[in-house]
């Protein structure tokens, strides 16, 4: 291990996998501009996915208590507001700050390889 | 721009976005209920002895200078401790965005003072309007991170300023209860929708 380095640099412990899943990122990055959150309809088109689809994703992200769904009535219509939690809020900041350390750590390796030497070709015996 | 770099940018904004719509909950209603409090009886005292506190224009403005100071920094040291409790690792990010939308019109009163004082202290008289008005603008800045009764107390200071600098020019003159009435009630408004806004979220969970 290196001095002054975390003990697991490449553990990614804020990569969590409820949000590691390309409908729930969606999800959850749509309800992120929301402080009120965004209703089921809203909330399926912005993601283009199904009701079973998005009922099944939503549960997850309920179940994990990163997102709030709230039944109610918008005049005489029954209406389901979803909005993203404390703990939610917290948590996908801290997904997102991992996911940017991954990535930078990817650009750091492409620049370094693309300054060392390139390999001499063998020469045909 | 590069796919990496494209990547990295969408992450930025998407934490920008998280940010300014979260809700800042490092007001403390105590606090607030406290700096109402410590207003009134700066009133008070200014009224019961103005040979003391209200002598001349500099007086009055030294003594209602300090007090803002002194609340300011009661709701400063109680925001960020109560912010690090409540947000955990969202805290710097909340608190700078809060910061960056107070900070401008904190900066242009105290300017504006300084400058008043120093150049034109007969027209000192401006100053509470002015102030308030500073007060109900920072507040709007800021109103979407905040319980969104907030906008109600931002009008109420923003109204009081036009009133009490429409007061101030016609008399010339500076009372005690030109900063007293719009800073106590408009504080103690404040202190009680920040109480209400912890308690609906206790409700909710």
């Amino acid at each position: 291990m290196f001095e002054g380095e975390p003990q697991a640099p490449f553990a990614y412990e804020g990569l969590d996998r409820v949000f590691h899943e390309k409908a729930r990122l969606g999800i959850v990055s749509s309800l992120a501009s929301y402080a009120d959150g965004l209703t089921f309809s809203e909330l399926k088109s912005l993601c283009a996915l199904t009701d079973g689809n998005l009922s099944r994703h939503l549960q997850v992200l309920e179940e994990a208590g990163y997102v709030g769904i709230l039944k109610g009535y918008d005049g005489k219509r029954p209406q389901t507001r979803c909005r993203l939690t404390e703990q939610g809020r917290e948590r996908f900041s801290d997904y997102l700050i991992a996911l940017e350390e991954v990535l930078r750590r990817a650009r750091q390796a492409a620049v370094h390889s693309e300054r060392l030497p390139a390999q001499p070709t063998p020469k045909p015996a | 721009m590069n796919e990496v770099e494209h990547a990295l940018s969408q992450i930025a904004d998407i934490h920008a976005q998280l940010t300014a719509s979260s809700r800042f909950r490092g007001f403390a209603p105590a606090a607030i209920g406290f700096n109402a409090a410590l207003m009134l009886g700066v009133t008070v005292a200014q009224s019961a002895w103005p040979q003391v506190l209200a002598k001349d224009p500099l007086r009055y403005v030294a003594v209602w200078g300090a007090t803002l100071g002194a609340a300011t920094v009661v709701s400063a040291t109680e925001a960020v401790s109560r912010s690090r409790h409540l947000h955990g690792r969202m805290a710097d990010a909340l608190l700078g965005s809060t910061l960056r939308g107070l900070l401008p019109f904190a900066a242009a009163g105290l300017v504006i003072a300084a400058a008043v004082c120093r150049f034109a202290p007969a027209s000192a008289w401006m100053l509470p309007g002015l102030w308030q008005i500073l007060v109900g603008l920072a507040g709007f800045s800021v109103a979407s991170s905040l319980p969104s009764a907030i906008r109600l107390a931002s009008g109420w200071f923003f109204i009081c300023g036009a009133i009490t600098f429409g007061l101030g020019a016609r008399s010339g003159a500076l009372s005690p209860w030109m900063m007293g009435v719009p800073f106590v009630a408009g504080l103690a408004g404040v202190a009680i929708i920040f109480h209400g806004a912890n308690g609906e979220r206790n409700v909710r969970g």
